[in-house]
């Protein structure tokens, strides 16, 4: 490792957050732009049109470039065995975002359920 | 247990895209350092962008991004993100199977793990929507 243990966390804080406020943006624009029907072709190129007319669109993509940008600069500062498994943290940052944000209902049961996909995608990269 | 049919399309998706991406990789790997060490920019795109492996890799993965979007479209994020991390399993069989990777036994574990999650997420879902049936359709 080249950089210190603050410089480090502060990245991967960067690939969390990043990440977690692009899916929630994008979650948030693609509700209200998908309202309708979605069973023809017609109706995919409506929603793609509405969904580029969307300034949150933008703001989601823009969040996840900074996502990938301090992945990039996190995997060059400190080893992939540290960087990769703390992503995955990212699942319970947007599930308590889902839930108190977008104000979705976020059962027992699927909190259980995220919370394991969580410990599993964190083992995945030993 | 049910499956979204947009939910294991995509995850399929991203992982072939994950899987052909890295294949592009580790084969160019030699030749995009020379460009790199050269600081030839120019060479480097060329490489990337006459490589069938790495295009279609990337093709695959921005075909994910577009599913991933209908997807939230029309369904709860705390449903969408946790179940397509089956792309996470179908990645780890399809790198032993194709790459010749390691599995390690914590790796088992983990993809253990994803799949008891993921089964209990969709679980969930199912029940709101046996409480809610006027849900609109995909």
């Amino acid at each position: 490792m080249t950089a210190s243990l603050p410089v480090a966390a502060a990245l991967i804080g960067g690939i969390v957050v990043f990440g977690t406020l692009g899916d929630l943006t994008l979650s948030r624009t693609m509700k209200s732009v998908g309202q309708g029907k979605l069973q023809t072709w017609r109706d995919a190129c409506a929603l793609a049109w509405r969904t580029l007319g969307a300034a949150g669109f933008y703001l989601g993509v823009a969040c996840m470039t900074g996502a990938f940008l301090s992945l990039l600069a996190a995997l060059s500062v400190a080893p992939v065995s540290l960087v990769e498994p703390a992503t995955s943290l990212s699942f319970v940052l947007n599930t308590l975002g889902a839930q108190f944000i977008l104000k979705e209902r976020v059962s027992r049961e699927r909190w259980l359920g995220t919370l394991l996909v969580t410990g599993g995608a964190y083992l995945l990269f030993f | 247990m049910k499956l979204h049919p947009l939910v294991t399309v995509s995850v399929i998706v991203n992982s072939m895209g994950n899987i052909l991406l890295t294949l592009a990789m580790k084969r160019l790997a030699p030749a995009l350092e020379a460009h790199l060490a050269a600081r030839d920019a120019a060479a480097l795109l060329l490489t990337l962008a006459t490589d069938a492996t790495f295009l279609s890799g990337l093709a695959l993965l921005i075909a994910f991004f577009l599913l991933f979007l209908t997807l939230l479209s029309k369904l709860d994020l705390s449903y969408v993100l946790p179940v397509t991390s089956l792309g996470y399993i179908v990645t780890a069989l399809l790198g032993a199977l194709l790459l010749g990777e390691q599995v390690s036994a914590l790796r088992w574990l983990g993809i253990g793990a994803i799949a008891v999650g993921v089964y209990l997420v969709t679980r969930s879902a199912e029940a709101e929507r046996a409480a809610a049936p006027a849900e609109a359709g995909l």
